[in-house]
């Protein structure tokens, strides 16, 4: 047996001794899970520190299922953010429904603070922070996980690969790597596969004809590859992992090269900035880009990004500047575009974005 | 099938773990899922006993499904109780911790969806805002962390509003 299969082990002993433990003394314990489910989430950190029964039960299935089932989920967006120093660091965000305005909850520190062209990535509770590089351009195959529902940095197994600056996806439980149309010729063109579940990745050969891709869209179960030929036009692909075959699609999809796509409720939206900015959604039947509205150029500067925030698409530019737009009243209305926007409610100054995405405990 | 306004006027009996019988109004048991399938099924001759429930909370209970049915569900605008039963519930509710756990196991057994809902919140506002040791006072639990364990979780990305 190994050192450690034999940690598992204990450990396992020692959670069903803490499991015996009532959460709450006098009460069965569904019905303390109810009442425990229903404090709001910025106060979770608090109740880790009570006992091991409730560390173990803030980070367990019972109590993301009873905090679903109930409708207590909230969302909070970390967005990454490579400061004036050169450091980078992660905001911890919610929103104040009744000022609109973002509230500063947290500043994490992140393990790998010097680097630049860090992908990120979100499965289920946890962050993903994969590869980039230093000053001195060598780049790390590193990865660093952030486990939202411990509030702590865990160790993931390290890229087959060192990367920097590449092309990211989660899809059901796995991430996918690889590297983006211009990268340096001396780093392969391989595809690398993470299964959370094992913690384990996998590197497997390019499935396509070309190393060209410029962005990853997963929707509907499947990995949508975007590339750019050498003379700048857009084709795109698809990946179906289970077969891992990859084939060509229709082009249309090819539309969203840019990194500003999101998907909501399983309908894939884009910011389009061939005409001003605006909003499109793609359409499954027709297999085509509708619009569906304009947003003001002088409320959002670029880089923005976009995060699934409930029913709404939340469109993040500078200094945190944000546009939320219902995207179910949007397709309703049409032409028009119901928005309400929101600002940080403290000084937010830094370089720049890199990444920002949503975690719903 | 009975005439409503005789429905309205029969009774119920509920009879309590430790004995005692409540008479209660047919609107005011229908409160409670569990009982009111029961009325549906025709299996409410003579009186209800109800094992899990004694006669202090009982009576507690019926106290909150009389006000509920009387009040005829008014709601505002939005679909929420109106002001008047949101403050009726925040005084009912306002007691000591035995007897919220007491309404707590009663409300689930019965299947009273609204009066768990409240009791359940009323637990999550006693926590709210309170210190880790506060916590632990209050519902007696033993700090089983290790003077080391206890300082690495705390210092752990700590929170601005702490």
């Amino acid at each position: 047996m190994t050192m450690a299969s034999l940690e598992s082990v204990s450990e396992q002993c020692v959670q069903r001794e803490v499991s015996n433990v009532p959460i709450i003394c006098g009460l069965p314990d569904d019905i303390a899970l109810l009442c425990l489910a229903r404090v709001p989430r910025r106060y979770h950190h608090t109740l880790r520190c009570v006992s091991k029964r409730w560390r173990d039960l803030l980070c367990s299935e019972d109590w993301h299922s009873c905090r679903r089932k109930n409708n207590l989920e909230e969302t909070w967006v970390y967005v990454f953010v490579r400061e004036r120093s050169r450091k980078n660091c992660c905001y911890v965000l919610d929103l104040d429904p009744a000022r609109r305005c973002w509230r500063l909850l947290q500043v994490i520190q992140i393990p790998c603070s010097d680097k630049r062209g860090i992908c990120v990535e979100t499965l289920g509770k946890k962050l993903y922070l994969l590869g980039g590089c230093t000053w001195w351009f060598r780049a790390t195959n590193e990865v660093h996980c952030y486990d939202a529902s411990k509030n702590k940095w865990e160790k993931a197994a390290s890229m087959p690969t060192a990367r920097c600056s590449f092309v990211s996806a989660s899809l059901s439980d796995k991430l996918y790597v690889t590297n983006r149309r211009g990268s340096k010729p001396e780093s392969p063109d391989s595809w690398d596969i993470y299964d959370s579940r094992s913690n384990n990745w996998s590197s497997h050969k390019n499935p396509m004809l070309t190393p060209d891709i410029v962005n990853f869209i997963p929707l509907d179960g499947k990995l949508y590859t975007i590339h750019m030929t050498w003379n700048g036009l857009l084709f795109a692909g698809v990946y179906d992992s289970s077969s891992r075959r990859w084939q060509g699609t229709k082009n249309e999809i090819a539309k969203c090269s840019s990194d500003s796509t999101v998907v909501v409720d399983g309908t894939l939206y884009m910011l389009d900035y061939t005409k001003g900015t605006r909003l499109m959604m793609w359409e499954k039947e027709s297999e085509d880009w509708v619009a569906l509205g304009r947003l003001s150029d002088e409320l959002l500067w670029s880089p923005r990004h976009l995060i699934a925030f409930g029913r709404s698409i939340g469109v993040i530019g500078e200094g945190l500047s944000t546009v939320f737009i219902d995207v179910h009243k949007a397709v309703k209305v049409g032409g028009m575009l119901v928005c309400s926007s929101a600002g940080p409610n403290f000084d937010f100054e830094c370089d720049f974005i890199f990444s920002c995405n949503t975690i719903t405990i | 099938m009975m005439s409503l306004a005789a429905q309205k006027e029969k009774k119920i009996v509920l009879r309590s773990s430790d004995g005692e019988e409540f008479e209660v109004e047919v609107a005011t048991a229908r409160q409670s899922k569990m009982i009111s399938n029961m009325i549906n099924d025709g299996c409410v001759e003579g009186s209800i006993p109800l094992f899990n429930v004694d006669a202090r909370t009982l009576a507690k209970v019926i106290e909150y499904c009389r006000r509920h049915a009387g009040a005829t569900r008014i709601l505002d605008e939005y679909d929420n109780p109106n002001e008047e039963i949101k403050s009726w519930d925040a005084t009912y509710i306002d007691v000591h911790q035995t007897i919220l756990y007491d309404i707590l196991q009663a409300a689930d057994y019965l299947e009273i969806k609204d009066l768990l809902d409240l009791a359940c919140e009323q637990v999550a506002n006693i926590i709210r805002g309170k210190h880790v040791e506060e916590i632990r006072n209050t519902f007696n639990i033993k700090n089983d962390f290790t003077v080391e364990e206890e300082k690495e979780i705390r210092k752990q990305h700590p929170w601005l509003f702490e």
